[in-house]
């Protein structure tokens, strides 16, 4: 018999009351109606490491665009507020320190005008696509090279997290190189601009303060480094019509570090620094824009490309604005003559080209063009068949993915010959209730190679289009049945990653993804069985008790057994399926769901006073619950087993404590993170314990695997954890259904 | 013994990073799965450590708001789990810290429906002392009150959670040997409060 404390089962009891009350039905509601009206706090940097899904392709055409970087630039505002010069001295003591001044604004600027009228009668019309050229960064690491921004979140006695974070420097070889990392700490935008010879800037918010720091390839500071300013490092905003669309672009190329930040006192605004290579700030700065939801990037001469939003509506999901309004800063920071320019309603972010003319989307679908002098390039705009934000091919073609077709215009608003390419299918990303709005799956590689992924209702594909519209040779690949594509990015020496899901609106844990060669071809391991046909397929086979016995005396241990077999027709290839153990260690397995067990206490008293932590469904109680899985591939054939026979116990120091009498163990098979009441099968056997020992003893049970026909193993699997007792009077850790 | 092949792996919290991953690129349907998920067990988290429903509800919906707010910055995605359950004690504390130690806990079981649950443990323990049981586990619930939060949090992620030290350690940012003799001093603060019915 086990010993209780009783200490600790009334201390348990008391916890388990306090946290017992219901979950109040509107909390979910009100809380994402709070989240939706809640700006997400986004990396700043041009280059930046972790940019939106699906804009990170954007980001570096952008980047390419107006990339002759010399200079840093990070969205950000400024306002009123006293410097504390107590900072910690990480990597050198603060060196400039700005003092908020009066913003001159747009004052010199002429009033916005509204967006021009569409142009009669305008269509497509074709050009020849131009060779694709990439325009590489002024500024950049030797090849191989790279800076590597890693923070780790804590949480001290201040409220939020807070961000510490290592910068390293990489060469081609993957080695350190000396006097690095070095440590920043604050809530660092995990971006690393590149500036002049080398060296690296980083802008981190620190005790209501940003923060940009400029280290030499040595790791050491450089002169005048860092700057501080009061409040917080801002983001650029960058509306594309869907969800996210948050980005922020760096640029300058005479050295010139533009920096923005969010004033203490006013989330919504938004002013831009510059500071000069030595650190001081540069005159005429910084400049405060208005509205909301503004953001910056620069064009190659260093020219800032502002804009803003009037009339935000705070309370919408998707960007709802009254207008959009752009405009261009010189060095100086004077407004250049022609702008701002506005356009009604919320627009996306432009793009900006190589000689400074900028592209965007109106709310309406009207793509427009302007030159560096604000006048509408001849030729825009362009009706599109509904609102999709540019994407800047490194060309300077425009590219306009839609839900099921995709437009690519030159920069006098042609079609180019060979497109547009257009499908039954819809590249929209999965996604469940989220008002009409999602991204598409697609992504822009710098080569001009437009990947998609069109679903055609029953069966997913990725589809690789060259800048003349073509199919490239060896596509489209078939995604296998039952897997739709998330979406798609690159990933490294050429092969395209397409995140896969096998049901998008029951948040399964079967996410997984495939790699793809530039010819495509799959490389790696195929996707396995979508969980969902995994749980259609197998069912529960012949629970019985090793021993064959069906009476045991109190103290003894009770040695159950039974199988998970394929059903189905068809062969099932176990997923592999993400998901956090005990230890909070993460990994993914080849998972085939949940099994829990359940016991119950037949007649009229079911009570079992000495399991006060197992967690109930009525009159059973949790017996224990695990994700049924391996660490290698498992192929399931039809009628197979999945792997060995499955065991499960109820301890000596478990049926000690038991009442005798009749007692029915439950096994349910369920999806791995299911609610109670979501169960494929259910099997159960009926045992009775005797206050006596029996008179002839039940033989002790012998627990042996059984190897199994069904399964290709081809590494030696590593075993997980040790099949212990299911259950004991006081369980360490709560039952599957305890955890939610 | 051990299976051959499948083998047993004890039920964590599921890691939905793909979810995680698409949350964090500003989708709002992805985060609305996440937090649907975690709200119930964030909730009972903490409701059991603040020991009132609206302010549990409050501190739940906070660090919701803020894991969303923060997401884009988190690195480690699959680390997400670990990463709000520290915003959500977090935001426990706070919510303990603003109304200062006078709460007063009401035992009128009619009126609070908090003394209700507390009356309802007790009378789960079918014992002929099961009126000292619910005499100890109201004077259990007072003396918790009156913790330091931060030894609340121990409590309730040790006693009801069933975490470990070292867990328990990363979330509340705390060496292990603190966490180990703060539980200590806690649960001894706690059994004094016994000792009036024993």
């Amino acid at each position: 018999m086990t010993m209780h404390d009783p200490t600790d089962e009334l201390l348990t009891g008391m916890l388990r009351a306090r946290a017992g009350a219901d979950v109040p039905a509107w909390l979910l509601a009100r809380t994402m109606q709070e989240v939706a009206a809640t700006r997400q706090l986004r990396p700043g940097f041009a280059g930046g490491i972790s940019m939106p899904r699906g804009r990170t392709e954007r980001i570096a055409l952008l980047a390419a665009a107006t990339l002759l970087l010399g200079a840093l630039a990070v969205g950000g505002a400024m306002a009123a507020g006293l410097i504390d010069l107590q900072l910690p001295p990480d990597p050198t003591s603060p060196a400039v320190i700005v003092m908020p001044t009066a913003s001159p604004g747009p004052s010199d600027a002429t009033q916005p005008g509204l967006a021009p009228t569409m142009k009669p009668g305008a269509s497509p019309r074709a050009s020849s696509a131009p060779p694709v050229q990439p325009v590489p960064p002024a500024w950049s690491l030797p090849a191989g090279w790279r800076y590597d921004l890693a923070c780790d979140w804590e949480t001290g006695d201040t409220p939020g997290p807070t961000t510490y974070c290592a910068l390293h420097l990489y060469d081609d070889s993957g080695r350190e190189q000396d006097g690095w990392p070095v440590t920043i700490n604050g809530d660092c935008y995990d971006g690393v601009v590149v500036g002049p010879e080398h060296s690296a800037f980083v802008a981190c918010t620190r005790n209501n303060r940003a923060v940009v720091t400029g280290l030499d390839p040595t790791g050491k500071p450089l002169p005048g480094w860092p700057v501080i300013v009061p409040g917080s490092v801002a983001n650029s905003s960058w509306n594309d019509f869907a969800w996210g669309g948050v980005e922020s672009a760096a640029v300058g190329p005479d050295g010139t570090v533009y920096m923005g930040v969010t004033p203490p006192s006013d989330d919504s605004g938004y002013q831009i620094h510059a500071f000069a290579p030595d650190g001081s700030p540069r005159k005429g700065w910084p400049r405060e824009l208005p509205g909301g939801a503004q953001g910056f990037a620069l064009a190659p001469d260093g020219t800032v490309v502002a804009w803003w939003y009037e009339g935000v509506q705070e309370d919408s999901i998707d960007l709802q604005a009254r207008r959009t309004v752009y405009t261009m800063i010189g060095p100086d920071g004077r407004t250049l003559p022609g702008w701002p320019k506005g356009s009604t309603g919320a627009a996306s972010g432009p793009v900006v080209w190589t000689d400074g003319s900028i592209y965007y989307t109106s709310a309406t679908g009207k793509v427009y063009g302007h030159d560096r002098t604000g006048a509408i390039i001849d030729g825009w705009p362009y009706r599109l068949p509904y609102p999709v934000a540019p994407e800047l091919r490194s060309d300077g073609a425009l590219v306009f993915v839609g839900d099921s077709d995709v437009i690519v215009l030159d920069r006098r608003g042609r079609m180019v010959r060979g497109w547009p390419f257009e499908t039954r299918s819809t590249f929209l990303e999965p996604g469940c209730d989220t008002g009409g709005f999602s991204s598409r799956a697609s992504v822009l590689t710098p080569d001009g190679t437009l990947y998609l992924a069109p679903w055609d209702g029953a069966r997913s594909s990725v589809v690789a289009l060259d800048p003349s519209g073509a199919t490239v040779a060896g596509w489209p690949y078939r995604v296998p049945a039952g897997w739709r594509v998330v979406w798609l990015s690159p990933g490294s020496g050429g092969v395209l990653e397409a995140a896969l899901t096998g049901d998008p609106c029951g948040g399964a844990r079967d996410d997984t993804s495939i790699r793809l060669s530039a010819a495509g071809d799959l490389v790696g391991d195929p996707p396995g069985t979508p969980l969902a046909v995994v749980y259609e397929a197998l069912r529960l086979r012949g629970l019985k008790t090793a021993s064959g016995e069906t009476t045991f005396a109190q103290g003894a241990p009770i040695d159950f057994e039974f199988g998970l077999v394929n059903r189905s027709s068809s062969p099932v290839v176990l997923p592999r399926v993400s998901f956090v153990e005990n230890t909070d260690s993460t990994d993914t397995y080849y998972a085939s769901g949940t099994l829990q067990t359940w016991l119950e206490r037949l007649g009229p008293d079911t009570d079992m006073d000495c399991l006060p932590r197992a967690d109930r469904k009525g009159t059973w109680y949790a017996a224990g619950g695990w994700v049924n899985s391996s660490t290698v591939p498992v192929t399931v054939p039809p009628g197979g087993d999945v792997g060995t026979t499955l065991q499960r116990s109820l301890s000596p120091e478990l049926t000690a404590c038991l009442p005798p009498g009749a007692y029915r163990y439950h096994v349910e098979y369920k999806p791995i993170d299911g609610d109670e009441d979501e169960v494929f099968d259910h099997r159960t056997i009926d045992v009775t314990i005797t206050g006596t020992e029996p008179s002839a003893p039940a033989p002790t049970p012998t627990v042996t695997p059984r190897p199994s026909p069904t399964l290709r193993p081809t590494a030696a699997p590593t075993p997980l954890a040790t099949a212990g007792p299911d259950v004991s009077p006081t369980p360490s850790l709560p039952s599957p259904a305890a955890t939610n | 013994m051990q299976p051959a092949v499948v083998t047993v792996t004890e039920i964590g919290v599921p890691n939905d990073t793909t979810l995680v991953h698409r949350a964090r690129g500003g989708d709002l349907a992805a985060f609305d799965a996440i937090a649907a998920n975690r709200l119930p067990g964030a909730y009972r988290l903490a409701a059991a450590i603040l020991g009132s429903e609206a302010e549990a509800a409050d501190a739940t919906q906070e660090a919701l708001v803020a894991a969303w707010r923060e997401l884009p910055r988190l690195r480690d995605l699959a680390r997400f789990d670990a990463w709000f359950r520290r915003i959500l004690v977090n935001e426990c504390r706070m919510a303990i810290r603003r109304r200062g130690r006078a709460r007063e806990v009401s035992l009128d079981a009619a009126s609070d429906p908090w003394a209700s649950g507390l009356a309802g443990a007790a009378a789960d323990m079918s014992s002929r002392a099961a009126f000292d049981s619910a005499e100890a586990v109201r004077l259990l619930d007072g003396a918790f009150e009156r913790l330091e939060p931060e030894d609340r949090v121990l409590v309730v992620l040790h006693h009801l959670e069933g975490r470990p030290l070292a867990e328990i350690a990363e979330i509340v940012h705390r060496p292990v040997g603190t966490v180990k003799w703060r539980l200590h001093e806690a649960r001894a603060v706690l059994l004094r409060a016994l000792e009036t019915v024993q």
